[in-house]
């Protein structure tokens, strides 16, 4: 009686510890892919999205009231893309993230190496001989950032300050001069 | 016996996933002392690439439908406590008294359980006196520095400083964290 009262209480504890670790690893990132679903839905993928009221954009918006922000669910299984971005005179940074909502790679104004850049993203297979060529090519200078993003699919979040409405007219300045598609 | 076997095997199934669904809910909320970093009353979750980030830290942003803003960029930090460690609340007026944060950019907010600021100030809009600043939180309009309750009991106080290209270290927050004092209640 005791064993068997033994064995289903550490069946009990090991099935908590599966949906514990089930829960914490796969339910997040559900919650995570279902927005980019419906942004994707509503806005397209490789394209920017400004996070206005009531969008999809808006719901991966975490501080709108101090930040502006516009985001690009990209899928590079097409080929490369470019996201083409002005950087505004104000607080401002891009972020790109994988599918599981790590980040890829992340650059503000002050890292900025110049006030328009391109950023081309790559997927997890590049062909490097393909990157050099690109780089050598006159569509890059100095202002291009190459991005091997180790997946194919993910979201680049442009954020800049927004607290009031000549930082909000600046950050939307940038972002209307941004764009997101294939390279 | 077999009916017996059966309904032990759902009950502990039962069971476990219930504790797991719930262990795994304590450990991903905003406050869990566990995993967040406390500097006193107030608290910060280690944010994306933060070498203390941990799967729970990830989760929390993203169970809220969040993408976490790398932690080169900004430091959050959150309290929903006075200094006395009572509940701040609409009927009381509070004192946030500070050193002027020495990073590029900083904002002070009141947000509501669903994350949505209900008041802000950021460094432009405050008023500083020797490098000091005091900010009131009241529901009524206060001389001076102001965050309005808005009619409603705040979730919390929400600190965030941006950093620019490098984290500011514990030391640098702790010296520029606010203390908020209760001044009365009606």
């Amino acid at each position: 009686m005791n064993s068997s009262r033994t064995f289903w209480l550490i069946f009990g504890l090991l099935t908590a510890i599966a949906v514990h670790l089930a829960y914490i690893l796969f339910i997040p990132q559900s919650r995570l892919n279902d927005r980019i679903v419906a942004l994707t839905a509503e806005a397209g993928s490789n394209r920017l999205a400004m996070a206005a009221d009531d969008t999809a954009a808006a719901a991966l918006a975490s501080h709108r009231g101090e930040l502006a922000y516009a985001v690009c669910a990209f899928d590079l299984s097409g080929g490369p893309l470019e996201i083409k971005a002005r950087v505004p005179d104000q607080y401002w940074s891009i972020e790109v993230y994988g599918p599981r909502g790590n980040t890829i790679y992340t650059l503000n104004d002050m890292q900025a190496p110049r006030r328009q850049l391109s950023i081309f993203l790559h997927d997890e297979n590049p062909d490097p001989q393909a990157i050099v060529e690109a780089a050598k090519s006159g569509n890059r200078g100095l202002n291009a950032i190459t991005v091997l993003t180790g997946a194919t699919t993910g979201i680049a979040v442009l954020r800049s300050a927004g607290a009031n409405p000549l930082e909000r007219r600046r950050a939307l300045d940038a972002f209307n001069a941004s764009s997101c598609g294939p390279a | 016996m077999a009916a017996g076997s059966t309904i032990r095997f759902a009950s502990s199934l039962l069971i476990g996933a219930a504790l797991g669904v719930a262990s795994a809910h304590y450990m991903a909320q905003q406050s869990n002392p566990l995993v967040n970093e406390r500097h006193g009353r107030w608290y910060a979750w280690p944010t994306s690439g933060d070498p203390r980030s941990s799967p729970y830290s990830q989760a929390r942003f993203l169970l809220d439908g969040h993408l976490p803003e790398h932690f080169t960029e900004v430091t959050t930090l959150y309290r929903s406590h006075d200094d006395d460690g009572g509940r701040l609340s609409q009927s009381c007026v509070y004192l946030v008294s500070m050193k002027r944060p020495e990073v590029r950019r900083w904002t002070l907010s009141l947000v509501n359980d669903n994350g949505a600021a209900t008041s802000l100030v950021t460094q432009d809009d405050v008023i500083s006196v020797a490098g000091n600043v005091d900010v009131h939180l009241a529901d009524v309009p206060q001389p001076g520095n102001w965050l309005d309750f808005g009619g409603e009991d705040p979730g919390r106080l929400v600190l965030r400083l941006y950093d620019g290209d490098e984290r500011a270290s514990p030391a640098d927050i702790d010296a520029s964290l606010p203390r908020v004092m209760r001044e009365r209640c009606s």
